[in-house]
């Protein structure tokens, strides 16, 4: 059974994600920050960080600049809400900075889930 | 001598003007000393001479003048001359001369009496006058600005060539017109009253202040202006120079700035909105659908939640067209040949629109390559398109898609296309049409006919965004009851060798 670290602020998303891959008897956790992951991965890094990028305080970005310091180093996938920054672009930094995979909201379920099943396959 | 003998001597000899008189023969008879002095030559020698002995320069013509007093008995009264100064050569001057017939007692002409003025400098201030008012007429005529003056009853007085050509009226036609004319009602029955009331009180609304009015061009079509009324008085009574410039441009400008920075707030708002509703349709679209996989085998249960999804995939073509709106997609422009993308764009959307509806297309795929985002353009043709297929409605129609090349217009009234080379897309419909007060609002953001839930009005907003962005023009004409013309130019970046010279379509 694989652990998951879902980090979004906005509560809705998170219980969403949780609920979705909970149904794919992963054990889950959760954080609405930045600093509240980075302090969970601290001793015991999951194996996958699903991770929004625009947060208060400790964004995305830094979210998964800081697991590629960590050993083992978390699968990550990271999500945009679009907005102000076109999501594209956002996802595409995101991507190139460390991220497995990215997924503009709202996410395509079918396609989300597989991404999960796959990274954790080759973690 | 006598007194009075004494006291003539001293009127003719000291008289301002030049005076003297010949015989019968022409000759001089007498010559008072201010003409001698003019003629250069002292008086006494003057005595029995012609006149060609004194001024040969101007005898002849003199001679003729004389000769014509002795032998009719008429008067001659202010004639002119303008010779060489006898005692100046060299110089030029002008006389004015009035010559009179000397009659005997019984009647006869015996000779001709001449006053001479030298009239040289007011000669040379009449001609500095027409220099001057020359110039004056040259600086208004080649003045920017139109420039018209009225006197007191509102006639026109002149007309300039600006004003010319601002209102399409020769200066010979409206001169000694009234000047309301050039105004549309309810200002043209206004103007003769208010005209009255001003020069009574003084007061005025535009007199001295200026300000934006509407004008009334010869072909009957209205435009803005900016209008400055000076008054000059003068003998002759009051008159006004109105100085007047068409702003149809800058009105233009002005609406369009005005709309860009609308867009642009519209844009920061819409990508906070979407970025909110994103987060938001993320849970209604999984939990929906992961419940719908629990509940496969209850059927209406499955149908509630297919309804469920199908209002969250609306909201999420909204916030794609509110995203699009706001260019939070980031363009990806590159050397596009456009036939080929919009053929691209029309096999998406037929099989979505009504078989009533007949569409032609015709695609020139040698107008050259357009720098271009791919996406965007599908975008604009699946707006254009999808509103023409609404203006025509469940009766039959037909929608024109065409794209050629765009050869320059030379009537610059019709579309403001910027020089050089551009693609032209055209999409025409048979569908209702628009009246005058819709089409002007048919690029705002949120502007709509059509009933709630069927247009968010973003289309064409979104379509303009576009065009904008691709440094393109976008132009419409619509009839009401007749159709409606979408024609989009872009400009080519260079010439694409064509493979095939024209695609043909329909369906
Ligand atoms: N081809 C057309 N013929 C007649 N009217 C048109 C045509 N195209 C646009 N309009 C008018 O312009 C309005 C605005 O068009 P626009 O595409 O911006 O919004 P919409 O079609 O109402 O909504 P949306 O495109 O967001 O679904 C329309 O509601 C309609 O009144
Ligand atoms: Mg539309």
């Amino acid at each position: 059974m694989a652990r998951i670290l879902i980090i979004d602020d906005h509560r809705l998303v998170r219980d969403t994600l949780v609920l979705l891959l909970k149904r794919e008897s992963h054990e889950i956790q959760e954080a609405a920050n930045g600093r509240e992951a980075l302090r969970l991965c601290e001793d015991n890094p999951p194996e996958l960080v699903i991770t929004d990028i625009l947060m208060p305080g400790v964004d995305g970005f830094e979210v998964i600049r800081r697991m590629r310091q960590l050993s083992p180093r978390p699968k990550i996938i990271a999500l945009s809400g679009g907005g102000r920054n076109p999501s594209q672009d956002v996802l595409k930094k995101a991507a190139h900075i460390g991220a497995d995979q990215t997924f503009s909201k709202p996410i395509e379920i079918a396609e989300f889930v597989a991404a999960v099943t796959d990274l954790l396959a080759t973690a | 001598m006598d007194r009075s003998t004494q006291e003539f001597a001293s009127f003719y000899g000291q008289a301002p003007v030049g005076l003297c008189c010949f015989d019968a023969n022409l000759r001089y008879l007498h010559i008072n000393d201010r003409l001698a002095a003019m003629n250069g030559m002292p008086a006494a020698e003057h005595l029995g001479k012609s006149i060609s002995e004194v001024i040969p320069g101007v005898a002849a013509g003199v001679e003729s003048q004389l000769r014509h007093v002795l032998e009719t008995g008429e008067t001659i009264v202010a004639g002119s001359v303008v010779a060489e100064a006898p005692a100046h050569p060299g110089r030029a001057v002008s006389f004015r001369h009035h010559y009179y017939p000397l009659k005997s007692d019984a009647g006869t002409v015996v000779g001709v009496g001449c006053v001479v003025e030298d009239v040289t400098e007011q000669a040379q201030a009449e001609a500095a006058l027409r220099e001057s008012e020359a110039r004056l007429r040259a600086v208004l005529e080649g003045a920017a600005d139109g420039v018209i003056s009225i006197d007191e009853n509102g006639i026109i007085e002149s007309f300039n060539r600006t004003a010319e050509r601002i209102f399409g009226h020769k200066e010979a036609d409206v001169i000694g017109r009234n000047v309301s004319l050039l105004m549309p009602e309810p200002d043209r029955g206004a103007h003769h009253i208010y005209l009255q009331e001003y020069l009574r009180t003084g007061v005025g609304k535009i007199i001295g202040i200026g300000r934006e009015v509407i004008g009334l061009r010869k072909d009957g079509t209205l435009f803005p202006l900016d209008l400055a009324i000076g008054e000059v008085r003068l003998d002759s009574g009051r008159h006004f120079t109105a100085t007047l410039r068409d702003v149809t441009e800058r009105k233009k400008l002005e609406r369009r700035l005005q709309q860009a920075g609308k867009l642009e707030a519209l844009g920061r708002l819409a990508g906070g909105i979407a970025h909110d509703f994103n987060n938001l349709l993320l849970p209604i679209i999984a939990i929906s659908t992961v419940t719908k996989q629990d509940l496969a085998h209850d059927e209406r249960a499955s149908k509630n939640l297919d309804m469920v999804l199908e209002a969250a995939a609306m909201g999420r073509s909204l916030v794609d067209k509110i995203m699009a709106f706001g260019r939070q997609h980031p363009m990806k422009r590159q050397p596009t040949n456009l036939a080929g993308v919009i053929e691209e764009a029309y096999s998406l959307i037929r099989p979505t629109l009504p078989a009533t509806i007949d569409i032609r297309v015709e695609l020139d795929s040698a107008v050259g390559l357009v720098l271009a985002d791919t996406t965007q353009i599908h975008e604009v043709i699946a707006n254009l398109v999808s509103n023409a297929a609404d203006a025509i409605g469940p009766r039959a129609g037909v929608i024109e898609v065409r794209l050629e090349k765009h050869v320059a217009d030379t009537d610059a009234r019709k579309v403001e296309v910027p020089a050089g080379p551009h693609a032209c897309v055209t999409i025409k419909d048979t569908g209702c049409g628009m009246q005058h007060a819709v089409l002007d609002q048919i690029f705002e953001p949120f502007f709509t006919t059509k009933p709630v839930g069927a247009g968010a009005g973003l289309g064409l907003a979104v379509v303009h965004g576009i065009v904008s962005e691709h440094s393109g023009t976008i132009a419409v004409t619509s009839e009401p009851g007749c159709g409606t013309t979408f024609r989009i130019y872009l400009p080519v970046i260079r010439q694409d060798t064509p493979c095939e010279a024209r695609t043909t379509v329909s369906g």
